[in-house]
């Protein structure tokens, strides 16, 4: 009966490793295709038939992408930008969260349905009337106007509002006992229990941040101020012909920084959400 | 006492230090590459260095470049100098933020007017003033497959419809999953192809006597070259790439069709990359027909006024600069946008450029060739992107079989005029 | 202590309550307020028109067409991306071999924009030098222009969107499929159910609430896709993928209708909360809480 059992798992192993290649592959296609291009000269990107496979893997594309736009100035500002704004989403939602799940006031269910209901609005709204809020400000083309903006997040706060409320309460009454302030519970006790959670959070805000196209465009007004994401814009032309083979360059180096990042903290940003046992 | 010395500080501090003019573009890799360079130079000057500096940003696409300048200029937080898509000239006008090209060039006698060619010009003259500087000129040019010509015995580019129906018919190998004709959906060509008959867009004269209120997509030259275009696709010897301007070119150069119809402004490009042989020709008339031309594309730079006037005025030698001889001459060998003045087509001649690229002279005598009517003139509308969108919906429709050539058309002229209609309503109200 | 702990988390909200007042509420109030006045395009005065912006918008047939674009997206993107990521999520819980690869590469994508996600899918459904009409010809299939073609670009560009959406997904499931007891599959197995039967007797009611997570927020995501529409199609063929937001993006950024536009945004609001209750209402009969 046991060794039936057995049986039975390893086939099932089996089968879900079959199953799994094909959409694997198909998965990591594009990605495998950009490298392939990307090392492509000119002649060989258009080539018909196409060929997978560049002749030799050659960097010629790389350079010319550094070449044509200041890439790593671009990607410096978006490490910057992306960096200050996960900072002061994670803040800013682990505060509200908290106060939102553990505490209790007057008016708590209404703030909950305006924060939920922020994330329904469509972010093309916003941006002409805060580039006049900005404008007026004198805040056109700085790190701030970039970042201020997006310094809240309703589904961070969302998000981390189910882990809270995970927290049992004895726990909580436990720490009152001992003396311990709420906000001390919160940064003592909650915040470290949930961290799995707030880092997923936090990368999650990251890659959201890294990947602005149209407020970055609009709000800058020097090439110095400008974001990795501009600089694909400046690759792709809707008027004439385009080199395929430095937009796939330009493509990976943009895409690089969060690719690498996701791949070193996967684990982290796994446990984190499976952690955060979301109920709905 | 300290107020006194406040103020002799902030003096000091205009005076000393270099003005910073903001120029904002829309030039993609190389040409962004050259754009760049050429500004550079100009920092560099010996009379800049210190005084004048410009700093070139790349603004986005051209349609992404106009709505980020109307979305500044509401705020008042415009650059200085900026490239406009050349349909892009009535609404530069209408947001009143411009110093029209011609009060400056009223004041100075240097600047090289008598040798902007004709033609483009008059695409940019507005009321009798030029508003802004024709940097990047281009011009639709007929691409063709020397060696695939060959193959199947013909030895010159065709020269009015039925023969460019006959060419790709002749050109299509359907085996090969060849065929003899592409170009890019875009409704540039439908323009193109309706001032090459002599026929107007819209109505007030191409709405260079008066705002047009009309737009005129149902006269018969439209009709003709419509048809033209779906009767060639339905047969199967003409490519539909869809929209964007890499699909066809990139069909070309692999072969797959032996003639292109595409811009100027990637001449030296496509010879480059080409692993055939490629000449160039002027895009064909229709059969009969032989009043008209082709009107200039591309994009001018504009002088934005609320600033300084120092700023304004160093704006006005940046861009009298970008006129001179030797940049306009390295923009052209360097892109393919054609030469704005005379003086530098006879150097270039002179020098025998012309001999080792003949490709790139087919547009200048295209141009040059042209019969001066409102129609080459170039239509001016506010709402020429929404246009331009409709219309390239329409010949969607009608490639596709969704809806007959005169259907679409109407379509697209009643969606046309409407936008005319709301436009012109503010600019009254204005008043 | 009531009192302390209600000035506690006022506190605590403000900064959250300051930025989303400022950055969110605000626009969207003004948006509301700009959806009943038509806006002069070269300056910021505007003129009460009531609800003719509303009126434009409901006899307009562009308008009920990218209405309709809008829910062909919403189903060829929500439902295939949740079946392929609940699939491949309780293929990966199923312990395959090389598990930790799997789950890297599904998840791969969740760190590429969708605007750089469109970037890779371009040119792979380029007609002539993408791989993916090569591959067809290949096989003897003659492949359409897939992003020029009125009949196939909202399918083209539902794909892509599907390529990067899933790797979220699939992390949910994941935390889903973990949290429920092993000895419950356990067992329905000793019992004598099927793989099938013990997926959809006990599997799927547990798993109901990240079902239901997971759908919320795909549908609200696939509402404001933009990225990707922008690059790969600019909302054409024939306007077969302009949705809701592209519109809404074309009405305000390309045509500068700001009264038109604003309109739209409160319409789009407005369906994306209907159909966030109409979820939260299938939710109460379906969902099962542990």
């Amino acid at each position: 009966m046991v060794s039936r059992f057995k049986d039975r798992k390893l086939k099932q192993r089996w089968i879900a490793t079959l199953v799994l290649l094909l959409p694997a592959l198909i998965q990591v296609f594009p990605l495998f295709y950009l490298l392939c291009v990307s090392w492509k000269e000119g002649a060989e990107v258009i080539q018909y038939p196409p060929k997978l496979f560049p002749k030799a893997i050659q960097w010629f594309n790389y350079h010319e992408a550094l070449a044509s736009a200041p890439l790593l100035r671009f990607l410096l500002n978006s490490a910057i930008v992306a960096s200050f704004i996960t900072f002061c989403q994670l803040f800013t939602s682990v505060l509200a969260a908290y106060a939102l799940s553990r505490l209790e006031f007057k008016g708590q269910k209404w703030v909950m349905a305006l924060i939920v209901g922020t994330m329904m609005i469509p972010g093309e709204v916003t941006i002409i009337p805060n580039y006049f809020t900005l404008a007026s400000w004198n805040w056109l083309n700085t790190y701030p106007a970039l970042i201020v903006p997006f310094s809240a997040s309703g589904f961070g706060i969302f998000f981390l509002y189910q882990f809270f409320k995970t927290i049992p309460k004895e726990l909580e009454e436990a720490a009152y006992l001992e003396g311990c302030s709420r906000l001390r519970f919160l940064f003592k006790f909650a915040v470290p229990l949930s961290l799995p959670a707030i880092t997923a959070f936090g990368i999650y805000a990251f890659v959201g941040a890294w990947n602005q196209y149209l407020w970055p465009l609009i709000t800058t007004q020097t090439t110095q101020m400008q974001t990795a994401q501009i600089g694909i814009g400046m690759f792709r032309s809707q008027n004439e012909s385009m080199s395929w083979g430095v937009i796939m360059a330009a493509t990976a180096m943009l895409i690089s920084p969060t690719v690498l990042l996701f791949i070193a903290t996967q684990r982290q940003f796994v446990k984190g959400m499976t952690m955060s046992g979301i109920k709905g | 006492m300290k107020c006194l010395l406040l103020i002799v500080f902030i003096q000091v501090q205009l005076l000393g230090a270099p003005g910073k003019l903001t120029f904002w573009h829309s030039m993609t890799g190389e040409k962004g590459k050259l754009l760049v360079r050429l500004v550079e130079e100009f920092n560099r000057l010996p009379e800049n260095v210190g005084q004048v500096e410009v700093l070139p940003q790349f603004a986005g696409s051209y349609e992404e470049g106009l709505n980020k300048i109307r979305t500044a200029l509401l705020a008042k937080q415009g650059p200085h100098i900026a490239q406009i898509t050349d349909i892009g000239t009535q609404v530069m006008i209408d947001t009143r933020a411009v110093a029209p090209l011609q009060e400056f060039i009223d004041q100075d006698p240097s600047f090289p007017l008598k040798q902007l060619l004709p033609p483009i010009k008059r695409y940019y003259e507005v009321n009798g003033k030029l508003f802004s500087l024709p940097f990047a000129t281009s011009n639709p040019i007929l691409y063709y497959n020397v060696e695939a010509f060959e193959k199947v015995g013909l030895d010159r580019p065709p020269k009015t419809f039925s023969e460019l129906k006959e060419w790709a018919r002749r050109l299509t190998d359907r085996k090969q999953g060849k065929t003899g004709l592409t170009w890019p959906l875009t409704s540039w060509f439908f323009e193109q192809f309706i001032a090459r008959q002599g026929q107007v867009l819209v109505n007030q004269a191409n709405g260079r006597q008066a705002r047009a209120t009309e737009a005129l997509y149902l006269t018969p030259e439209a009709i003709r070259f419509a048809t033209l275009w779906k009767e060639m696709a339905d047969e199967g010897i003409f490519t539909n790439v869809g929209r964007g301007w890499d699909p066809a070119e990139a069909n070309f150069l692999a072969g797959r069709s032996a003639m292109m119809l595409h811009s100027t402004s990637d001449v030296f490009e496509v010879v480059r990359k080409a692993t055939f042989r490629v000449s160039t020709a002027p895009i064909p008339l229709a059969d009969g027909i032989s009043t008209g031309g082709t009107v200039v594309g591309g994009n001018s730079l504009w002088i934005l006024k609320d600033k300084p006037r120092t700023e304004v005025e160093a704006s006005y030698r940046f861009v009298r600069y970008m006129a001179s001889k030797d940049v306009q001459k390295r923009w052209h060998m360097g892109t393919g946008y054609f030469p704005i003045r005379e003086d530098l087509i006879k150097e270039l001649e002179r020098e025998g450029f012309y001999k080792k690229f003949p490709a790139a002279k087919t547009a200048i005598e295209q141009l040059k060739n042209s019969a001066v009517m409102p129609a080459t003139q170039g239509a001016l509308m506010g709402v020429f992107a929404e246009a331009r969108d409709n219309l390239e919906s329409a010949m969607e429709r009608i490639l596709a079989g969704r809806m007959s050539v005169e259907q679409a058309l109407k379509r697209a002229k009643f969606q046309t005029d409407d936008a005319l209609r709301r436009y012109n309503r503010f600019l009254e109200k204005l008043k | 202590m009531n009192r302390k702990s209600s000035a506690l988390a006022w506190g605590l909200l403000f900064p959250t309550l300051a930025v989303l007042a400022l950055f969110v509420l605000y626009p969207a109030a003004q948006s509301f307020w700009l959806s009943f006045q038509d806006v002069e395009p070269f300056s910021k005065r505007s003129f009460f028109v009531g609800f003719e912006n509303y009126q434009v918008l409901f006899n307009s047939p562009d308008y009920w067409q990218t209405v309709r674009v809008t829910l062909f997206f919403l189903l060829y993107t929500v439902i295939p991306s949740l079946v392929i990521s609940l699939t491949v999520a309780v293929l990966l819980d199923a312990n395959p071999f090389f598990q930790n690869m799997f789950r890297t590469l599904f998840l791969l994508p969740v760190a590429i924009s969708s605007s750089m996600a469109a970037m890779l899918w371009i040119f792979i459904y380029n007609p002539t030098a993408g791989f993916l009409n090569y591959a067809l010809d290949v096989l003897g299939i003659h492949g359409p222009n897939w992003l020029a073609d009125p009949d196939w670009a909202l399918v083209a560009v539902a794909v892509a969107t599907v390529w990067k959406e899933i790797g979220f997904n699939i992390i949910f499931f994941l935390a889903g499929l973990t949290s429920i007891p092993l000895e419950l599959k356990e067992a329905a197995e000793l019992d004598g159910a099927n793989s099938w039967q013990v997926f959809r007797y006990v599997t799927l009611p547990l798993l109901s609430p990240t079902l239901f997570f997971v759908s919320v927020v795909s549908v609200i995501n696939s509402l404001q896709s933009f990225g990707q529409i922008h690059i790969l199609t600019t909302g054409g063929p024939m306007g077969e993928t302009t949705t809701l937001v592209y519109n809404l993006y074309r009405d305000a950024f390309v045509k500068f209708r700001t009264g038109l536009a604003s309109s739209e945004a409160v319409i789009l609001f407005g369906l994306i909360l209907l159909a966030t209750m109409v979820q939260f209402r299938m939710a109460k009969k379906r969902v099962h809480y542990g």
